[in-house]
């Protein structure tokens, strides 16, 4: 077990090398800095470039850069004078990693309860409802959800907040759902089929010959064994929901990470389209890694492999 | 004691040894069988008409709206055609020209009220600077068709060459490659599609590269893992017996052999792939203006959402039909290519 994590835990820190050192070179090789204003003048420019440090080699500003990334210093902002990106990243981060969790949670405790439903009115009419609307929720980007939500439930029957954060709890609500969406769909159908599996299967069999009542047997055998797979979908549904927060931030102007990421591209801010890339890399690899982790010791068929 | 004549016994049911041979139903082929399943499925089905007649229109749509066509626009008569509502000439609620402002009670003829000329109109409306969104949405689905087709068949490539490769070869080499995309596939997609993006520029062509590098990391490792069974069959024994060399045996029976499971990623990598030309599109990494796109017309209007919606609702709803209809037609052949997976 231990020797597991210490493997994943290395293979991490190697591909976080490698996304700073990509991000590092790629930035290098950009075209167009915010420096390059026609209009500022030789010494203005060489003043600049020495308060970022950029007249320095470049082998001397990976390493510099390098060191800085590892204590969580990711330089200075181009776009907000005498900001640091750490400090604008650590401002945006409670925001983007609550909105985060909130539409993961509901999405996957939603996708549960619809799983379970639809397993065990396989073929009728619920199960087709559903299938439907699981379907719909894999094939809507979030970001058209967000964009829906917004004109039916802010401007043509104004229910909801469409714009902010933090102010109240009603605010989080259509971002959430519209981001819950992809997840809630996800689980949809994984559970549904897990739990079609495990119905069918022996212990499940054994079950029904002890006597047991259909719902004792899902409840205690066949819905604890479909929910542990799930845990595996975690991962990737956290990548979906980053590239959807992003948009979904910026939607309905929350301040998270995304909505700075967004923001910074046009301004070519690189420090901090080099810092949020790897919050973004680390917080996505952090999440599988606990997630890979989790499986293992609650399921121990995977820590033989 | 009897002896047992042969004349004692009566042959019962098959007559001679043809009628035992006979058989009853036509033998099908892997695909015959996959088609024959996948008619079942009306939803499928419907679906996969559907996109032909979508990417029929839009090879068919250059003739009659040419991209210069959808670009152009009058700047003397900005006031006279921007932002007029979508109008069918029929008397019907909310496709009659006629738009209720927020705040306003009755809703007004905008047609009338910005001088346009009696009997123009514009059947899904004009965007802000008075084009014909039924223009733009038909050179924006032309460009995000494109680029997620284009971008899902170099995924397609690389991805099968990759995952052949990997499968065939094992060994260190799989290990390696493997390794490899499992530090591709922890770096979120966003990040990679925005990474190249930036680096490539805007045009259709960097959109394109920076969409399939990331999207042919699933179907290498498919691809990977059906080589790792199919090379331990009988038939691949035989090929490499009568020395057919590695290529051949991979272009002649690894790859017919998993082509089911190609064809399904295909199909799901297509959605993905339309998505992201939007995401990049609201990143601002998109195609260049004046070239539309589904994700540069949705992003474009989005700021108006409030005052003329159908400019960003018409394109948003094109591209999840379009979406749509890709995942249930993969659906429904991942069902056909493989029946134990639906019978459940």
């Amino acid at each position: 077990m231990w020797k597991y994590i210490l493997k994943r835990l290395v293979l991490m820190v190697f591909t976080l090398f490698l996304v700073i050192t990509a991000t590092f070179f790629l930035m290098q090789i950009m075209p167009g800095t915010p420096f390059n204003n026609p209009k500022l003048t030789p010494q203005a420019l060489a003043q600049l470039k020495t308060t970022y440090g950029l007249d320095l080699p470049l082998w001397q500003q990976y390493l510099s850069y390098l060191v800085g990334a590892v204590h969580g210093d990711f330089g200075t902002s181009f776009q907000y004078q005498n900001q640091s990106v750490s400090m604008l990243i650590g401002q945006r981060l409670p925001v983007s990693a609550h909105l985060g969790a909130q539409a993961l949670v509901v999405g996957i405790i939603a996708g549960l309860i619809m799983g379970a439903v639809s397993a065990r009115n396989k073929n009728n009419k619920i199960d087709g409802t559903l299938g439907i609307l699981s379907t719909l929720g894999i094939s809507v980007p979030s970001f058209i959800l967000g964009i829906v939500f917004v004109y039916l439930f802010g401007f043509k029957w104004p229910i909801f907040p469409v714009s902010g954060w933090g102010d109240s709890f009603s605010q989080t609500i259509l971002p959430t759902l519209a981001l819950a969406a992809s997840p809630a769909a996800i689980t949809t159908r994984f559970v549904r089929s897990e739990m079609i599996e495990s119905l069918s299967s022996d212990y499940v069999q054994l079950a029904k010959a002890k006597g047991l009542s259909d719902k004792e047997i899902v409840n205690k055998h066949a819905y604890r064994n479909s929910m542990i797979p799930v845990l595996t979908l975690v991962g990737p549904m956290a990548a979906g929901l980053l590239t959807g927060s992003t948009l979904i931030e910026q939607i309905f102007s929350i301040p998270g990470i995304g909505q700075q990421f967004v923001t910074s591209i046009p301004s070519k801010d690189f420090p901090v389209i080099m810092g949020t890339t790897i919050v973004y890399a680390a917080m996505l690899m952090v999440m599988i890694l606990i997630t890979d982790i989790l499986t293992a010791i609650i399921d121990p068929r995977v820590r033989l492999q | 004691m009897m002896t047992a004549n042969t004349e004692d016994f009566v042959i019962v049911g098959a007559k001679n040894s043809d009628a035992n041979e006979h058989i009853s139903k036509p033998a099908l082929s892997f695909w015959q069988d996959a088609w024959r399943r996948l008619k079942l499925n009306k939803l499928a089905v419907i679906s996969m008409w559907f996109l032909i007649l979508i990417l029929a229109f839009a090879v068919i749509s250059n003739i009659f709206v040419p991209q210069k066509d959808a670009n152009a626009f009058n700047s003397d008569k900005v006031g006279v055609y921007k932002n007029l509502p979508p109008n069918s000439g029929l008397p019907i609620p909310g496709w009659d020209g006629k738009i209720k402002a927020p705040g306003d009670n009755a809703s007004t003829d905008v047609y009338e009220s910005q001088g346009v000329p009696d009997g123009e109109k514009f059947i899904l409306g004009t965007d802000n600077i008075g084009r014909s969104v039924a223009k733009r949405v038909t050179v924006g689905l032309r460009i995000s068709l494109l680029v997620a087709i284009v971008a899902t068949l170099i995924d397609l490539l690389i991805g099968v060459a990759y995952g052949v490769f990997a499968g065939w070869k094992g060994g260190w080499i799989d290990n390696t490659m493997q390794r490899i995309i499992e530090i591709l596939s922890s770096i979120p997609n966003l990040i990679i599609v925005t990474m190249l993006g930036l680096l490539l520029g805007n045009g259709i062509l960097s959109i394109i590269l920076a969409i399939a590098m990331t999207g042919w990391l699933g179907m290498a490792r498919q691809v990977r893992n059906m080589t790792l069974s199919l090379k331990e069959r009988d038939y691949v024994l035989a090929a490499q017996s009568l020395g057919e060399s590695s290529f051949k045996i991979a272009i002649k029976h690894l790859i017919p052999n998993m082509a089911g499971t190609i064809i399904v990623q295909v199909m799901m990598t297509v959605p993905t792939a339309i998505m992201f030309e939007a995401v990049l599109s609201a990143i601002n990494l998109g195609v260049k203006p004046p070239t539309a796109s589904l994700g540069s017309l949705i992003s474009d209007a989005q700021a108006m959402l409030q005052f003329y919606p159908y400019q960003v609702l018409i394109p948003s709803a094109i591209l999840v039909v379009v979406s749509l209809a890709f995942v249930l037609l993969g659906d429904g052949l991942r069902d056909a290519f493989d029946p134990r997976a639906s019978e459940d």
